[in-house]
């Protein structure tokens, strides 16, 4: 483990969680995807939740962050950086934003004048990697407290999916199991040591071209494609290895921690690496897979989880949770932390 | 304190920036006294990428085209980490300073950071000649040291902001029409301030070069936006 001069933690979560459910036979039923494939059957997943027309990337990020802020009780000045992580990072008309960093854009709508603001980009490991930085700069003593923001909106994946003959480009299908959403964390300092611990961070670029996601050559926005099964299949043959060695270099006890939250490609494939990880490292305290109504939502995956299972009561003061991320790459790497104190008043 | 051990710098050219930050990194790492293995992280620090490309991140392509530890897991395997990072003109010393951070995790090795940018598509009007340049790091050594970076956002003008448009007439998503901040690359005193229609990768080119011959030790960027960032060096 990293020792610093200072310890960090968590001082607040936050996702917004759009209201509008779009289930899954209105966009993927069997019989619109090629061989009858059943998407529901293959992946777990209901549905998506979709944004309101006005929101992209920066007011989905926006209302996650006054919500964390807001949970926190930090006055916004008092934070020092501003790391905007999402994939999409595109208008309600599905422009993408290019210069300078989105974090800028979104410090100013949350009035936070005097902080350092760039954007890191990892795919849907995006979120780990910003955190990972941000709690070094706090142990080192450069700064206080960071904000690390993402709003995705990445549901036009699937209307340009659907644009194509999904017989001829099978690789599209994937993009029908995205969901809109947003999240954010502050993370500050803490008087207690071990509040956050992370892995060692991993790319294995030799699947750095299983998931591509760049501008639609033919309509506005993005399109992604993906050989969604070759790239689980690098997920699932590094965990076990990743899991043993992450525990031993976190000193964690597998056993010991409370909440485990895997980046949800879709329900069944965190049950199959579930299946690796208690071959590895044993039972599963509690696992959070219930992802099946917010579907596949990129870096904001984990703090979505989070925020359902806060609503849903699960979630105590000094609660432990370990995240997992991987992300087209492909990243590997994990955060472990405590739930913030007064967290049963949020 | 990040010290940068070598770099080198060209012109993309022709080529792809893939290619060019590849070629570059080669030779840097040849030249240099350390070998491809040493290192353990890569950071790509730009703006412009080929069809506004968002995942994955370009250092793990990068990684890839090197073949740097393109293995599966094993409990004593050393591996290596990438990421992308961004803010405007100003992200390679965003790379610099994470650089610092992610050193002391990959500890014992160097960082790969790699700086460029390349004409996202022929349908954007692109008016750059853009330069690569790439920067073995490590938290020691002999080479320039980083000794403080401001970073600062009080002239940021939101109508700077680029972004892309889909233009129906060349059907393609295309780099809008923005209105940059004007300033133009000067010496002041000891301070190299570069031009701000410069993109990143000439901004270290230019920098790096004064540098070398003992002209400045401190670096000013002036993004399009108007956010700038000052560097001191040793």
């Amino acid at each position: 483990m990293t020792q610093g001069l200072f310890h960090s933690k968590i001082l607040s979560f936050a996702s917004y969680i759009p209201e509008n459910f779009v289930p899954i036979e209105e966009f993927a039923a069997v019989g619109d995807l090629p061989g009858k494939l059943d998407l529901h059957r293959l992946t777990g997943i209901d549905g998506h939740r979709r944004s309101d027309l006005a929101e992209g990337s920066l007011e989905l990020a926006t209302k996650a962050a006054k919500k964390c802020i807001h949970r926190s009780k930090i006055e916004p000045d008092k934070i020092d950086l501003v790391i905007n992580c999402a994939v999409s990072n595109l208008s309600s008309s599905l422009g993408l934003h290019i210069s300078p960093s989105m974090a800028t854009i979104i410090a100013k709508e949350l009035g936070i004048n005097e902080a350092i603001c760039f954007d890191i980009s990892n795919a849907c490991s995006g979120m780990i990697t910003s955190l990972m930085i941000a709690d070094s700069m706090i142990k080192s003593g450069e700064i206080e407290t960071a904000l690390i923001v993402s709003g995705e909106n990445i549901t036009s994946l699937i209307d340009e999916a659907k644009s194509n003959n999904l017989w001829l480009k099978s690789k599209a299908i994937a993009s029908m199991t995205v969901g809109d959403g947003s999240a954010a964390y502050l993370i500050g300092r803490s008087e207690a040591p071990n509040q956050v611990i992370f892995s060692e961070p991993f790319t294995f670029a030799q699947y750095n071209k299983l998931c591509i996601g760049e501008a639609s050559k033919k309509r506005a926005g993005p399109l992604m494609r993906t050989k969604a099964s070759q790239l689980q299949q690098g997920v699932l043959d590094n965990l076990s290895e990743f899991l043993t060695r992450s525990m031993r270099r976190m000193e964690l006890n597998w056993s010991e921690i409370n909440h485990v939250y895997s980046h949800p490609t879709s329900p069944k494939a965190v049950d199959k690496g579930a299946e690796i990880a208690i071959a590895a490292v044993g039972p599963i305290m509690q696992l959070h897979n219930d992802s099946q109504d917010i579907a596949n939502t990129a870096s904001t995956s984990h703090c979505m989880l989070l925020e359902k299972s806060l609503k849903a009561g699960k979630l105590n003061s000094g609660d432990s949770a370990l995240l997992i991320s991987f992300g087209s790459g492909l990243a590997m790497l994990a955060m472990y932390f405590h739930m913030p104190e007064g967290i049963e008043q949020w | 304190m990040v010290v940068i051990v070598g770099w080198k710098s060209s012109p993309i050219g022709r080529s792809s920036l893939l290619k060019s930050i590849c070629n570059l990194s080669r030779k840097l790492i040849a030249e240099s006294s350390i070998t491809l293995n040493d290192v353990n992280l890569i950071i790509h620090a730009g703006v412009y990428r080929r069809n506004f490309r968002t995942e994955p991140a370009f250092a793990s392509h990068v990684q890839g085209e090197l073949g740097l530890k393109c293995k599966p897991i094993s409990q004593q395997s050393n591996h290596c980490f990438s990421f992308d990072v961004s803010d405007g003109s100003c992200s390679p010393y965003v790379a610099l300073n994470s650089a610092k951070h992610m050193l002391k995790i990959k500890s014992g090795g160097y960082a790969l950071i790699t700086v460029g940018d390349e004409r996202p598509n022929a349908q954007s009007k692109w008016s750059y000649q853009p330069i690569s340049c790439v920067m073995l790091v490590a938290l020691e050594g002999d080479g320039a040291k980083l000794k403080s970076t401001i970073f600062d956002s009080k002239l940021f003008d939101s109508s700077a902001v680029v972004s892309t448009i889909f233009d129906e007439t060349k059907s393609a998503n295309i780099i809008a029409e923005h209105t940059p901040f004007e300033r133009k690359g000067t010496v002041d005193g000891e301070k190299f301030i570069g031009n701000a229609n410069w993109l990143s990768g000439q901004h270290m080119h230019e920098f790096l070069t004064q540098y070398s011959q003992a002209m400045t030790k401190i670096h000013q960027i002036n993004d399009h936006s108007g956010k700038t960032v000052t560097a001191t060096w040793m």
